[in-house]
């Protein structure tokens, strides 16, 4: 069996709803920040597969020089670590915050962080 | 120019004429004086107060003499060329030419003369023979009053203040002076009603003072609407703002603006315009023909006398002046009786070349001045406070002054501002003198006997009441005698009304006036017995000194025994009450009547150029100048006269009995409480307002215009309430909220394209369409309404020719189909049915739109 773009994204929307699910669903806040890095890795994910794709059916080159040195597209996988980068970012902050939570209330489920409503 | 003619000095002054600088310091400096004063007086003390506010006034008055000398040059340079022409052969007599000298600061700005038309207005400064008179008061009398303050305001603490203002003052009033056009005039007309606002109010913690101070702005104001319009209306016909430019136009013949100044004014259709919504006129169901009839420039000039009478205190708007004697009395003197009251006559007279074209507006004048005079005079008959009383003479001389406008007799009017800033400013700072030596007392029924006590100050005084009402051989008698004279022989229709009421007034202000000396100085010294001894200076009744407390504990006379009689006052103020007496007495000489001397006099030959006037023939009038001499000094002596048998010969009993017979008792107290004028204006004119007032404050903003706001208000709190449900604070609703959004959009991306075409027939078959756009669509059209998609057009707006079919009713028509698909491969179909034109098929006519 051939994998082709369609079992990648296949495969990353089924990760992104079950991301997706949880985050809406689960109610402990490190089960909520762990579905966001489903949903970002995810994307990552299409991301990849879409670089992979792109790379199979790129045009040969038109000269020779040109097809020696055979230009391989990679924005893809560059965009994946820029994602990463800010998912690492994400995490530090969203844990910062979680811990301080737990400080303050004791808590580790959402629905007790709703100080800012009042 | 003749070259035999001799150097004069003079020429050597009048070498610049048209920038000449020092035009400018003259105006510069009093602000130079009040900047200082009012930023820095505080801190550097009295002496620096004292020693800015009388400088800069006085340098103004020297350069004032400079500027006059430059003038003196400059008239006799202009005689001389005129000699040498009438020699060069010329040979006719040419009237003396009007020579100014002029200074222009800067290009102020571009107004509107007209349709389409626009005049620059200038700060530019003309000393002409005019000005230079009134400047020369003005800065002469007001370097004085400003010595004699610094012995007046000794014992004030708001010195700074004070001179600051007078300063303030001074650059006000000599900018309505100088001005070359009439805004720059405003401007300064503007100034002095600030700072004799200010002044008023001068010790403001005394909510009577202040309160005149505010009446005395809010009734100029009514003035100087009055002033704008008439302004307005005044460049708007004759296309100038300024004085030259304006006269240039008078002077021409057959001038187009002055015909248009004649015209009438269609007081229904200015209204009908003003007031139309659409083509309804509201106004139409007015009859305007009971509407006086004016012509533009009797309108102008008429709106530009009611700002005189706001500032010069004539009826109806004289209300203010008498109430303005709350300020402290060196201001009442300088302000309110010599210089800044005078200013609606000095603008009658700069604008005399207009005034002299309108009759029945010159009648209106002289019959307002005439009854003013009389009506103050009577009031000042039972005033019981000396600067009431004084205060209510300015209203009277004023109303001379305009009886001598009005009758077309300028010049004299301007010569009695003159003699009368001269004796005014004496009887003022007399009157503000005895206050000041005793105890801020101003009732003539606690005063008396002052004569041995104030030695100076009694002569003074004296001189100019008896300059006042008209002493043979003192200013006010040459000034008043040429009024009347004037009066009885001018070609007004009202000429003689006013000259009967002006001799009653007359009569009356040596009656008054006397009545004042005679209570003040003369009689039984009444000590401080109404008055106990241990309340010192507690200020009296209405008008008293403000600063009474301070004032009086400081000075000498105040301590100690409650018996000591008053004090003459310092140097500083009793030189200055002789200067001004010795001024009352010489300044009429200037104006010695034609009866006397056979030729015209020194002030009547000096204005000439620069004041028009009603012609009078002296030669051919001696008999009526002889008999309105005569009447004058009948009036002088039947006045003084009588208060000299009233008040000294019966010790003021015919007053009693009068007071006490039955018939006069009402109308002696009608008299004394002013004719009520006060009480009907609050009637008329301040109840109605304040219930307008109170109406809209109470009603409309309370209960309308708050609750627009409030509505405003409820709306958002309403929705507010409503969508903060919403908010629950749960992280989860808001994920899937925004699930929710995403889905919602991405449905509206996947759903079907919308498909509609939009059609114009250009000519014949050829038609204009045009597919509603939408992101990522492609078109595919069947233009030949065969039902099949043409491929090969697959553009948004298409032009081509359809296929033209009959429809049921003989009409032609095309059907267009339109297939259009989005990104997600979904697609749409519709047609559209175009209706042609219903002529049979043309040549296509391409480009015909």
């Amino acid at each position: 069996m051939v994998v082709g773009l369609g079992h990648i994204l296949a495969l990353a929307g089924l990760l992104f709803a079950l991301g997706a699910a949880g985050f809406l669903m689960r109610r402990n806040a490190l089960v909520v920040l762990m579905c966001v890095e489903l949903m970002l890795n995810a994307v990552n994910l299409t991301l990849i597969g879409f670089n992979r794709w792109q790379a199979s059916v790129a045009q040969p080159a038109a000269d020779a020089a040109a097809a020696a040195t055979p230009m391989i597209p990679h924005h893809g996988q560059v965009f994946a670590f820029f994602v990463i980068a800010v998912a690492a970012a994400e995490a530090a902050v969203g844990l910062a915050i979680v811990l301080s939570l737990y400080r303050v209330r004791k808590v580790l489920r959402t629905d007790d962080a709703n100080l800012l409503k009042e | 120019m003749n070259p035999l003619q001799p150097l004069h000095f003079a020429n050597f002054w009048a070498a610049q004429t048209d920038q000449y600088r020092v035009l400018g310091w003259i105006v510069l400096l009093p602000l130079l004086g009040a900047l200082l004063n009012g930023l820095f007086g505080k801190r550097f003390g009295r002496d620096f107060v004292y020693a800015a506010g009388v400088a800069t006034v006085g340098a103004s008055f020297l350069l004032s003499l400079l500027a006059f000398a430059a003038l003196l040059g400059a008239e006799h340079h202009a005689a001389a060329q005129l000699a040498g022409d009438a020699a060069a052969g010329a040979g006719e007599e040419h009237a003396r030419p009007l020579v100014q000298i002029s200074y222009t600061v800067w290009d102020w700005f571009r107004a509107p003369t007209g349709a389409g038309q626009s005049a620059m207005i200038k700060i530019r400064y003309v000393l002409d023979p005019l000005s230079a008179v009134m400047l020369l008061v003005v800065t002469g009398v007001g370097t004085l009053i400003h010595v004699y303050s610094t012995g007046y305001m000794a014992h004030d603490d708001g010195y700074a203040r004070y001179f600051s203002f007078l300063n303030l003052f001074m650059f006000s009033m000599l900018n309505l002076i100088l001005a070359d056009s009439i805004p720059l005039l405003f401007v300064g007309w503007e100034g002095v009603g600030l700072c004799s606002y200010l002044l008023i109010g001068f010790w403001f913690t005394n909510s009577q003072y202040a309160s005149a101070g505010r009446k005395a702005f809010v009734v100029n104001r009514i003035g100087d609407v009055g002033v704008i319009l008439g302004m307005t209306i005044l460049a708007w016909k004759a296309g100038a703002y300024d004085i030259g430019g304006l006269r240039d136009v008078f002077a021409m013949d057959h001038s187009p603006a002055v015909q248009s100044l004649g015209e009438r004014v269609q007081l229904g259709e200015l209204l009908g315009r003003m007031f139309s919504f659409g083509s309804e006129r509201v106004f139409e169901f007015i009859n305007y023909k009971l509407i006086p009839q004016f012509t533009w420039g009797g309108l102008a000039t008429l709106l530009l006398f009611i700002g005189c009478t706001g500032k010069s205190a004539q009826l109806p708007l004289y209300v203010w002046l008498p109430d303005a004697m709350a300020g402290p009395t060196p201001v009442s003197a300088l302000i309110h009786a010599a210089t800044m009251v005078t200013a609606g006559v000095y603008l009658l007279c700069r604008l005399s070349f207009v005034y002299v074209s309108f009759p029945s507006v010159m009648a209106v004048i002289a019959v307002i001045g005439a009854v003013t005079a009389l009506l103050a005079a009577t009031i000042a008959l039972a005033q019981d406070e000396l600067k009431k009383v004084l205060a209510y003479s300015t209203v009277s001389q004023l109303g001379f002054m305009f009886v001598a406008c009005g009758v077309g007799a300028f010049g004299a009017g301007l010569f009695h501002v003159y003699t009368h800033a001269m004796f005014k400013a004496c009887l003022f700072l007399g009157a503000g003198a005895v206050m000041h030596a005793c105890r801020d007392k101003q009732k003539l029924s606690e005063l008396g006997g002052l004569k041995k006590f104030l030695p100076y100050t009694y002569a003074t005084f004296a001189i100019a009441t008896l300059a006042i009402i008209g002493t043979p051989g003192l200013s006010g008698f040459f000034s008043k005698d040429e009024i009347l004279f004037r009066a009885l022989v001018s070609p007004s229709k009202v000429g003689r009304f006013v000259f009967v009421t002006s001799l009653l007034a007359a009569t009356l202000t040596a009656f008054y006036m006397c009545r004042l000396l005679f209570l003040t100085f003369w009689g039984e010294f009444k000590g401080w017995s109404l008055e106990p001894a241990a309340a010192g200076a507690a200020p009296h009744g209405g008008n008293a000194h403000g600063s009474g407390d301070a004032h009086g504990d400081d000075h000498g006379h105040g301590h100690g025994n409650a018996w000591d009689p008053p004090k003459e006052n310092a140097w500083n103020i009793t030189g200055v009450l002789v200067a001004l007496a010795g001024l009352s007495v010489v300044a009429g000489y200037i104006g010695l009547p034609y009866l006397f001397t056979h030729h015209e006099s020194v002030i009547a030959h000096w204005l000439a150029p620069a004041v028009s006037e009603w012609p009078v023939d002296h030669a051919t009038l001696g008999s009526k100048e002889a008999l309105a001499m005569l009447l004058g000094v009948a009036a002088f002596g039947i006045g003084s006269g009588g208060a000299y048998w009233a008040y000294v010969v019966r010790g003021g009993e015919p007053v009693k009995q009068l007071v006490a017979a039955g018939g006069m008792r009402g109308l002696y107290r009608l008299v004394r409480d002013k004719w009520r004028v006060d009480e009907l204006y609050d009637l008329v004119f301040v109840r109605p307002l304040r219930l307008g007032s109170d109406l809209a404050a109470n009603l409309f903003d309370r209960w309308i215009v708050d609750g627009i706001v409030n509505l405003v208000g409820i709306i958002p709190r309403a929705l507010g309430a409503v969508l903060r449900k919403t908010q629950t604070g749960s992280i989860h609703v808001y994920g899937t909220a925004m699930a929710l959004g995403v889905l919602i959009m991405v449905g509206w991306a996947v759903r079907g394209p919308s498909a509609t075409i939009g059609y114009r027939v250009i000519s014949g078959t050829r038609v204009a369409l045009e597919a509603h756009g939408g992101p990522g669509y492609t078109y595919e059209w069947d233009l030949d309404g065969d039902g099949a998609f043409d491929s090969t057009v697959a553009d948004q707006r298409q032009e081509a020719n359809c296929t033209p079919v009959e429809a049921p009713g003989g009409r032609r028509v095309c059907r267009v189909g339109l297939q259009v698909r989005n990104a997600f491969g979904l697609s749409r179909t519709v047609t559209r049915t175009i209706e042609l034109a219903e002529t049979a098929p043309q040549a296509p006519q391409e480009g015909s739109r």
